[in-house]
């Protein structure tokens, strides 16, 4: 068999598998219709979240039996392959998602394309305004969130897709193997990412939110999205109970799901051991006192209001999620600065949110004590540099740290290409640095910037953060690459 | 199932590929780290690097929750120590031994759990079968 056979039989594989994620979408635009119990008079949107969802399904099944034909069970995916999955399904769901928006909200194809990507992205920025918006959509928004959060390639794989799957697993930037099997590895993340869906929606109604509004917020929250349902989001809730429960949601969607599972198997010890945990805990506790008592006590009076708007703004920004109850152009630049470095640093690998990731910059901080002691041990000592995941110690190489250094770089290169085009278009360095940031990290934390009225190309720069940030960045390049590889030598 | 594999050579590599393409959940311990590249790009079970004929390596490869310990690497004697390891301080409910020299078999007599495999023994009656096929 020639080569160029063998790329045909391994695409129609890729264009299979793709098909399924994209049947997957069919059927998530079916859920929206579920609204319907808390406002019956919506009907009229039915119809495009329907025409949407056969006509994803028309997309898909085709690509699958069109893939399906010919003898590919065989084959195994590699990383490049799967990423090209990933790409491919990434952008065709967040297409068919785009549609409902486009008919039904008549709105136009960038801002109908952002929402969904900051949906799919679990970002949270928005330009519809959600006081007039129909609830079918906006819980349609918080879908988009939770799925986006979990990722197409883990639920499709925790059920519906045959084995051959690592590449695509480690390609949605999923590394972390909680059970030795993929399958079941994926299956768990779903068992706790659903658990803990449904005890947010419990929690959230048990302290008086109404159920339509808990549905939509426990997602959001859960998946590290932030949208809300109400136009102040959380800030809408005067009591400090929803406050708190959305805190602990946060947090539990920024943790890595792999540390989850150690901490349901009543492990506590292996769960604080975890560096990542560690590192976060250590961020939340010593940056809240910091902007508490050096510069939000000039805007805010009470120690207790205090407290609790800086706890819960570094929380939210910290873990990607970006539900705001105020607005950060009453900050001073110190606070908002911290804010910027926090949207930057981001929360856990594995989980839901975005950003470097806590993980790496842990390592490179790890990284600098290291090699500063090196230089102070005796001259043929042999040392390994380990940290702790779970139960295991994890041998940090210098291959390792080299990967990681790429990334930051990668992430910090694309933010300062981001924030110029903002500052271009002649928005303030504050303003630019903190609206591409919380773009770039998935965070959905706002100064103002993007809303409808704001020009396309600024959205368009910030869908593009977006996507990069949820992807993170290489196995975009991975599948572009092997693509454009791929078509040369078909066409030689 | 889930199955440790001891040994990542050619045979393990390709017996752990195998098993867990087909839905087993597998761990396989190697000795020498750069043999990890030996599996395929589709196996999803954990490696954990290190001796097996230490203990703590096999706590960490969860040996004692296994329900099928393979023991593959290509040396008799520690095939021998890792399997009576598996068989009387793991109490592992089944063993599979490969087994290079077939005039040691004998070792194993007393072992319940442990299933011998013996590489030259499927060598040579696989040649035989080939002949008896030719002949007759």
């Amino acid at each position: 068999m020639n080569y160029k056979k063998v790329l045909a039989v391994r695409y129609r594989l890729i264009i299979k598998y793709t098909g399924i994620l994209v049947i997957l979408t069919a059927l998530a635009l079916i859920l929206p219709l579920l609204s319907l119990v808390f406002y019956p008079g919506e009907t009229n949107y039915i119809i495009h979240f329907i025409y949407s969802s056969i006509f994803a399904f028309v997309v898909g099944g085709l690509m699958y039996f069109y893939g399906h034909s010919s003898d590919n069970s065989q084959v195994d995916l590699t990383l490049k392959e799967g990423s090209i999955i990933v790409l491919l399904s990434w952008i065709l769901a967040m297409f068919f998602s785009a549609i409902p928006f486009l008919w039904g909200m008549k709105m136009s194809w960038t801002h109908a394309i952002f929402e969904v990507v900051s949906g799919w992205t679990t970002t949270g920025l928005s330009v519809m305004n959600v006081e007039t918006t129909p609830a079918i959509f906006l819980l349609w928004r918080s879908l988009m969130q939770l799925l986006g959060g979990a990722g197409l390639a883990v639920i499709a794989l925790s059920y519906l897709l045959p084995v051959h799957g690592m590449g695509l697993y480690r390609a949605e930037a999923r590394n972390d193997k909680l059970l030795p099997h993929v399958k079941k590895s994926t299956a768990m993340i779903m068992r706790i990412y659903g658990g803990f869906v449904l005890s947010g929606i419990f929690l959230y109604w048990l302290v008086g939110m109404d159920l339509f509004s808990a549905i939509n917020h426990a997602m959001a929250a859960l998946s590290t999205g932030g949208f809300s349902t109400k136009s102040a989001s959380i800030g809408y809730w005067p009591e400090f109970d929803i406050e708190l429960i959305t805190i602990i949601l946060m947090l539990l969607g920024t943790i890595n799901f792999a540390s989850h599972f150690t901490l349901l198997q009543g492990k506590v010890k292996t769960f604080f051991r975890n560096g990542e945990i560690r590192f976060m805990l250590l961020i939340i506790g010593f940056l809240t006192p910091l902007l508490m008592f050096t510069s939000l006590n000039l805007v805010y009076a009470s120690l207790g209001t205090n407290l609790r708007i800086t706890l819960f703004q570094v929380v939210s920004a910290i873990s990607t999620t970006g539900f705001s109850t105020i607005d950060f152009n009453t900050w001073p630049l110190f606070a908002n600065f911290i804010i910027i470095i926090l949207m930057i640093i981001g929360g856990g690998t594995g989980s839901t949110a975005g950003g470097i990731k806590q993980y790496r910059i842990y390592i490179m901080i790890k990284s600098i004590f290291w090699e500063i002691k090196e230089q102070f041990s005796p001259r043929n000592q042999v040392k390994e540099n380990y940290i702790w995941k779970g139960d295991n110690k994890e041998y940090i190489n210098a291959e390792h740290i080299k990967e990681i250094a790429n990334y930051i770089m990668l992430y910090l290169l694309t933010f300062a290409v981001g924030v110029a085009i903002f500052l271009l278009s002649g928005y303030g360095l504050q303003e630019s640095l903190f609206e591409f940031g919380s773009a770039l990290g998935t965070v959905g934390l706002s100064i103002g910037i993007t809303s409808a009225s704001a020009p396309n190309h600024i959205l368009i720069t910030e869908i593009a953060g977006m996507f990069l940030g949820r992807l993170e960045f290489l196995i975009i390049f991975f599948a572009a690459i092997k693509i454009i590889k791929d078509l040369k030598y078909i066409s030689k | 199932m889930f199955i440790v594999i001891i040994g990542n050579g050619r045979a393990g590599s390709m017996l752990a590929g195998e098993l867990s393409r087909s839905g087993h959940e597998v761990v396989v311990v190697e000795k020498v780290a750069e043999n990890f590249k030996r599996l395929p790009v589709d196996f999803s079970g954990f490696q954990v690097e290190g001796d097996a004929l230490e203990q703590d390596i096999l706590k960490n490869a969860r040996v004692d929750q296994a329900d099928t310990v393979i023991v593959i690497t290509g040396n008799d004697k520690v095939n021998y120590m890792v399997a009576k390891l598996a068989e009387h301080v793991f109490k592992v409910p089944k063993i599979i031994v490969r087994l290079t020299d077939h005039k040691k078999l004998h070792i194993y007599n007393d072992s319940k759990q442990i299933e011998v495999v013996s590489q030259y023994d499927l060598l040579v009656k696989g040649m035989l079968d080939s002949i008896g096929r030719i002949e007759g």
